[in-house]
């Protein structure tokens, strides 16, 4: 048996954000423009670089991938679906601010089912607004109050997309 | 022709000439404009040339596939699933009839295999067989009240364990895992079987608990199943094929029960890291063995 530390990872945000393109982005390297809207769930694996501790211990995560069927409300199902869970990538679209809001009842539902566990939370959509627009502002005083580490990511122009992930996995390991 | 045929308007010697030399021809003229307007109304009117194909048509064919069979099949291959899809929608008990002869010969050539096999593996039971095996085997039939035939029988059916998975239960993370062909977990996309089958058990389970609370045990598709056993911190999934015998579900249960108990603390703590579960890989790997030889 490989000894390889597994984490399991769960993708959440509203529908339509961007999940699953940022999950593809990250383990296939693709983008897709056509919308389809993921049923349930659907779990792929991706082995991270070894990542260098605050102790300056070398590990090396694989991370399992649960991207999770997006909704505007925490379902039991979902909640049930974060359970065990090392981490998560909050996702919104920087297109829609009731994707933001969302992301912030996301994150309660997240840690009161995996508390004190990380997670990041990714703007998407980073190529379809402008750099000032007033949708990051939201983002980044979110990240803010919860304290969070904000990505502007853009799936369709793979920017920032390792870089969620990859904080993820040193907040993971420094936990 | 003679001269009696000559009408008598032609008084002209030159007109007399001239329907002496060419009445012939112009008949024959007529008789081919005739032709070419019958022919002409065959190609190009949809009834008549159907008409006309119609008693060579199967003699055409005939020899197109005699020649080029390949270039036929190609060309009639997408025609010819489509035909019978309407064939079998629109007259299935003619089709069913069609079919019958071949369909018939066919399971009946698949039965006579199976039971090849089946017998071969009876005699086999029978040949292993110590003869105080068999007394024990008729004690134990007359104790179940079954024939010591039946409980041969159904020592001889089929049935072989493909995967075993151990599972953390909260997480879905894989701990440990052993398969017949000896394949790392990476290789087999253990890990994120182990993660799928968590969320399929989790929402099932969630689905419903309203209706019946409890955990899922058995999953079935095609000739697989999946039996799973659920402990407070890990269950464990066995891949199998066939008809199981009688203590399989107790056999399954006690390998867990060990396993979880043994590893406890370890199992309750587990965090991604397998290092420290290796050893569980060992009787997940032996009970595929004892499986396989039993």
């Amino acid at each position: 048996m490989n000894s390889m530390n597994q984490k399991k990872i769960c993708i959440l945000g509203m529908f339509g954000v961007g999940k699953t393109s940022l999950v593809e982005r990250f383990v296939y390297n693709k983008f897709d423009d056509e919308y389809k809207s993921t049923i349930g769930i659907k779990v792929c694996q991706k082995l991270l670089s070894p990542i260098e501790t605050d102790q300056h211990k070398i590990v090396q995560f694989n991370f399992l991938l649960w991207d999770i069927e997006g909704a505007e409300v925490i379902t039991p199902q979902i909640q049930n679906y974060m359970i065990g869970a090392h981490g998560a990538l909050i996702v919104s679209d920087l297109t829609r601010p009731d994707s933001i809001s969302v992301a912030n009842n996301i994150v309660e539902a997240y840690q009161q089912t995996a508390p004190g566990t990380p997670f990041v939370l990714a703007g998407n959509k980073f190529d379809l607004i402008a750099a000032e627009s007033e949708n990051i502002q939201q983002l980044e005083e979110l990240g803010e109050t919860l304290k969070a580490p904000v990505l502007l990511t853009s799936a369709k122009e793979n920017n920032n997309v390792e870089a969620a992930f990859e904080k993820l996995g040193l907040l993971i390991a420094s936990s | 022709m003679n001269n009696r045929d000559i009408p008598n308007s032609f008084d002209d010697p030159f007109k007399q000439l001239k329907h002496l030399l060419l009445t012939e021809d112009q008949n024959r003229i007529q008789q081919l404009e005739a032709e070419i307007q019958r022919l002409h109304e065959q190609l190009n009117e949809k009834d008549h040339l159907i008409e006309t194909l119609q008693p060579v048509i199967a003699e055409l064919l005939e020899n197109k596939i005699r020649n080029s069979k390949a270039e036929m099949a190609e060309s009639l291959a997408p025609v010819m699933s489509e035909a019978i899809k309407v064939q079998i929608r629109d007259a299935k008990e003619d089709m069913v009839d069609a079919m019958y002869p071949i369909v018939g010969r066919m399971v009946s050539k698949a039965v006579t295999e199976a039971m090849k096999k089946f017998a071969a593996n009876i005699n086999q039971q029978l040949n292993k067989t110590f003869n105080f095996s068999r007394w024990f085997r008729s004690l134990i039939a007359r104790f179940k009240g079954v024939s010591q035939a039946e409980l041969i029988m159904r020592d001889a059916l089929p049935f072989e364990i493909q995967r075993v998975f151990l599972i953390a239960k909260n997480s879905g993370l894989l701990v440990s895992y052993a398969n017949r062909e000896g394949l790392s977990p990476e290789n087999d996309d253990a890990h994120i079987i182990g993660g799928m089958l968590t969320a399929i058990k989790s929402f099932v389970e969630t689905s419903f608990s309203n209706d019946d609370p409890g955990e899922l045990r058995e999953i079935e598709h095609s000739k697989s199943t999946i039996r799973i056993d659920s402990a407070i911190y890990s269950y464990l999934a066995v891949v199998y094929n066939g008809i199981p015998p009688e203590d399989f579900s107790k056999s399954v249960r006690e390998l867990h029960e060990n396993i979880h108990g043994r590893f406890y603390r370890k199992l309750r703590d587990h965090d991604g890291d397998n290092s420290h579960l290796k050893e569980i890989e060992q009787p997940l790997k032996s009970y595929l063995e004892v499986t396989q030889n039993s």
